[in-house]
């Protein structure tokens, strides 16, 4: 792109750069309009994704509220180390990154599979029957999900009794610390994958079809051409989303945790969003837990940085 | 010289005397406005839920309103998430004129919301303001020292239980239908914890009860408002006292001894095989579904409302209480369940009131002869009416609503009673509420423990409040997870005991146990 300016430049000789603020006024005159109607946007970002940002504020705070956040004393850096040198600290920094590894080995792949098994079915109806059904449970609201699972997981409940019938042990299954995981994966699965599918198989319909044909003609099959048609098609949208993903690494959502999390499965259960629930609006230490919050975010944010520069140079797709 | 100044000294303190008592002698009724009055107060809806869509449909505060000319504003919290309103609201910095709320267990204390400027000290205002509530708080000083700050602050227009009976609400209960399936009737209820496993063994080897949960309790934190079998071994799980020294259950060797049998008998089946997936929710469903034999209930809640709600499919449903067991038979059970007679909760009036004085004077009319009638019965002829012997008794609109409502949900309908509403509560009125033969005998049992090593209501100072939570969180999730463990048999007893005193220890119990000791201290040299 900057090749063929700098050319010009050349060519031309030196053309006198107006001064920005010159091009910032004739810009505005041009586009009047199209700026007017940028203005509510701005705002609503301002007032409620970046003024809240500031708040961030009483990490470093003790957090009193009728002096509100920039009346409160300083703190420093004390909410950190407490945070650090607690007893929890690993065990929710290890649960969080597991449970969200395991999320993104398992349920990432889910969804294009379920795109790629859906774009191979031919026939309209049950194509969109089976989309149907996959994306219904997403609807479903989480408490309603985990009100569910809660009862079909209990000494004699369905999955259990399912279960027991398998050969495995009738017991609930809530209440055991190495299958807290699988349970969430699940039943994360379950919900979501036929919702994120929409994305792919509207990715998989912009493939040009001549591609396939063309395929065919070279002698490559149902496999072959899912290899080398397909996926090189999904790629820039499988890309971009794993980066969102990464990027939520350690986001995990306390809703599902806080509703089935318990004293026999807190081992493997609890993580970083719960506990700052738990300690935060339920024990009012909000200056602690926005301390431990803010730490989740950093590390999120030198993930995706991560993630997006090794995606640029592995396969030239990146955010930005 | 000496003699004059001593004159003096007693006709000021004779004069003191009588000013104090004047206000009692002050004309009935409370003072009314002559312009319409309003103040706003958050409170929780308690048990008015479904029964009224806000308190102002209440009618007591309806009657307030004629006699004073004042209107309260309510604002409710959402039913079932009332912690995390109220501590959003305090963190938004926006608060109302009054906030009815259980003050003395808020996090942080309340000496942090009175030094963060949210609520302000009442002392002054009480003074001028509340002459019936205080004279009845200076005719009773074990209640007014309950009642206020280790420095004399009072914090809250307080709510109070006339008798201690009151105070007394859950304990052991068991489906005196099933008893007869394991030969016993109710006169061969144990009372040692022994007499306990063989009664749970005998259920767990009857055939045709095989898919009933012997002993049920919603998990580890269970033992919390009410110690059961581990009050036997002479402790509480957390904070308790033995002659003014603070003592932690968690740590102590009774706890292992409590936790060896516990273990047993989860490995006998006898409890809940479920038991720290258990939730309140739960053991409603699981006692009105059959599927209990015995279980920590309470006198209201659980006799009167399960009662109601298993009948209509199986009418022999039939909740008694037990007495606490001891260890060694015939000894009083060492601890129960009893809370102090100030309940904690009241009506607190917040830095943004436009005229504390008005919140002030409207609940002390609660404290009068004629308001604390009004509050804890209604009007009379039409919510009760007096007895031959003039004892107040609730009226069928009460006692047997002809809308369907509960007695419970009438009496939040029809009088403040049950709230945390600055009232003097009467013992008479439970008596009424809760009048089933087994409920009246029920409480006598489970009022019947020593209660010794109970905590008093001390009142951290805000440096210690905000020390000790930082510590306390960590200790209360850990031990009920280790002990819940242990008791389920995924450790080791000896080692998973071992290492869970060492935890508590590094994490600081010691200093937490220094924390409430030095509050205890405070209250105990409280005047």
């Amino acid at each position: 792109m900057i090749a063929p300016k700098a050319a010009n430049a050349i060519n031309n000789g030196p053309i006198p750069k107006p001064m920005l603020s010159d091009r910032l006024k004739l810009d505005f005159r041009r586009y009047k309009y199209v700026y007017l109607m940028a203005i509510p946007i701005i705002i609503w970002y301002i007032a409620f994704c970046y003024w809240p940002l500031a708040g961030n504020a009483i990490a470093f705070k003790i957090f009193k509220p009728k002096a509100g956040v920039w009346g409160s004393p300083w703190a420093g850096l004390k909410h950190f180390r407490e945070f650090f040198g607690s007893y929890y600290f690993l065990r929710l920094l290890r649960n969080t990154v597991t449970i969200s590894v395991y999320g993104i080995i398992f349920s990432f792949p889910a969804p294009i599979l379920l795109a790629l098994l859906i774009n191979e079915v031919k026939q309209p109806r049950i194509k969109r029957t089976v989309q149907t059904i996959t994306y219904l449970p997403y609807f479903i609201s989480t408490i309603v999900i985990c009100g569910m699972l809660v009862d079909f997981l209990k000494k004699d409940g369905v999955i259990t009794s399912l279960l027991a019938a398998l050969g495995m042990s009738n017991e609930n299954y809530l209440m055991r610390n190495d299958t807290f995981r699988s349970i969430y994966i699940l039943s994360g699965i379950w919900q979501n994958m036929g919702w994120n599918s929409i994305i792919y198989i509207a990715a998989l319909s912009s493939i040009d079809q001549e591609l396939y044909e063309a395929a065919r003609i070279d002698g490559a099959g149902r496999l072959k051409q899912t290899i080398h048609v397909t996926m090189p098609g999904l790629m820039p949208t499988i890309m971009v989303l794993l980066i969102i993903r990464v990027g939520a690494v350690l986001n995990v959502g306390y809703e599902k945790i806080i509703l089935l999390y318990n004293a026999a499965n807190a081992e493997t259960s609890d993580v970083i969003s719960s506990f700052v629930y738990r300690r935060g609006i339920l024990e009012a230490n909000y200056s602690y837990t926005t301390a431990v919050d803010l730490f989740n975010s950093a590390i999120s944010f030198a993930l995706v940085i991560v993630t997006n520069q090794i995606s640029k140079r592995q396969t030239e797709y990146g955010l930005w | 010289m000496f003699k004059t100044k001593r004159t003096i000294l007693c006709l000021v303190v004779a004069a003191m005397m009588l000013a104090s008592a004047l206000p009692a002698m002050a004309a009935e009724g409370p003072i009314k406005y002559d312009t319409p009055q309003s103040f706003t107060m958050w409170c929780s809806m308690d048990k008015a839920a479904g029964a009224v869509a806000d308190w102002s449909e209440n009618l007591v505060y309806q009657t307030m309103a004629k006699l004073t000319n004042v209107t309260v504003k309510f604002l409710h919290p959402p039913v079932g998430g009332e912690t995390e309103a109220f501590n959003l609201m305090i963190a938004s910095g926006d608060y109302p004129d009054a906030i009815q709320y259980g003050w003395q267990g808020v996090p942080g204390g309340p000496a942090n919301y009175i030094n963060d400027d949210v609520i302000i000290p009442l002392n002054d205002l009480m003074a001028e303001s509340s002459p019936y509530t205080m004279s009845w708080l200076n005719a009773h000083p074990n209640i007014r020292r309950q009642a206020m700050m280790d420095d004399g602050t009072f914090y809250v227009l307080p709510a109070i239980y006339g008798d201690i009976e009151l105070a007394t609400s859950v304990g052991p209960m068991v489906r005196e239908d099933m008893l007869p399936l394991i030969g016993y009737t109710r006169y061969d209820l144990p009372t040692t914890v022994q007499g306990w496993e063989d009664m749970l063994i005998k259920v767990r080897e009857t055939p045709e009860m095989s898919d009933i949960i012997p002993l049920f309790f919603v998990g580890v934190a269970g033992f919390q408002e009410s110690p059961h079998i581990l009050g036997a071994f002479g402790i509480t799980q957390e904070f308790y006292q033995v002659d003014g020294v603070v003592e932690f259950g968690a740590i102590q060797p009774e706890y292992k001894e409590f936790l060896t049998l516990m273990r047993k008998w989860f490995s006998l089946g006898l409890l809940d095989p479920e038991f720290a997936a258990n939730t309140a929710k739960l053991r409603d469903e699981k006692v009105t579904n059959n599927q209990v034999f015995t279980f920590m209930g309470s006198m209201g809640n659980s006799i009167t409302r399960y009662t109601a709600m298993a009948r209509p499919t199986n009418p022999a449903f039939t909740l008694i209480p037990m007495k606490y067991p001891t260890l060694v038979e015939g000894e009083t059970p060492i601890v129960g369940n009893q809370g102090n007679l100030f309940t904690g909760s009241g009506v607190a009036i917040t830095t943004s009131a436009k005229d504390p004085a008005l919140i002030a004077k409207f609940f002390d009319y609660f404290y009068s002869d004629e308001g604390h009638i009004l509050s804890n019965w209604g009007i009379e002829d039409q919510t009760f009416a007096y007895d031959d012997q003039g004892k107040p008794y609730f009226l069928p609109l009460v006692d047997d609503n002809p809308e369907g409502l509960s007695r419970e949900q009438a009496m939040a309908k029809y009088t403040i009673w049950q709230s945390s509403s600055p009232v003097y509560k009467m013992k008479d009125v439970l008596e009424q509420r809760d009048k089933l033969p087994e409920q009246i005998e029920g409480r006598k049992e489970w009022m019947a423990c020593k209660n010794e090593i109970l905590m008093p209501p001390v009142t951290p100072t805000s440096d210690e409040a905000s020390e000790f939570a930082g510590i306390f969180a960590d200790v209360q999730t850990y031990y009920r997870e280790q002990a819940t463990k242990i008791i389920m048999g995924s450790v080791d007893l000896d080692a998973g005991f071992d290492a869970m005193v060492a935890t508590l220890k590094g994490m600081g119990i010691d200093r937490a146990i220094e924390l409430r000791q030095a509050a205890l201290d405070r209250y105990l040299a409280r005047p």
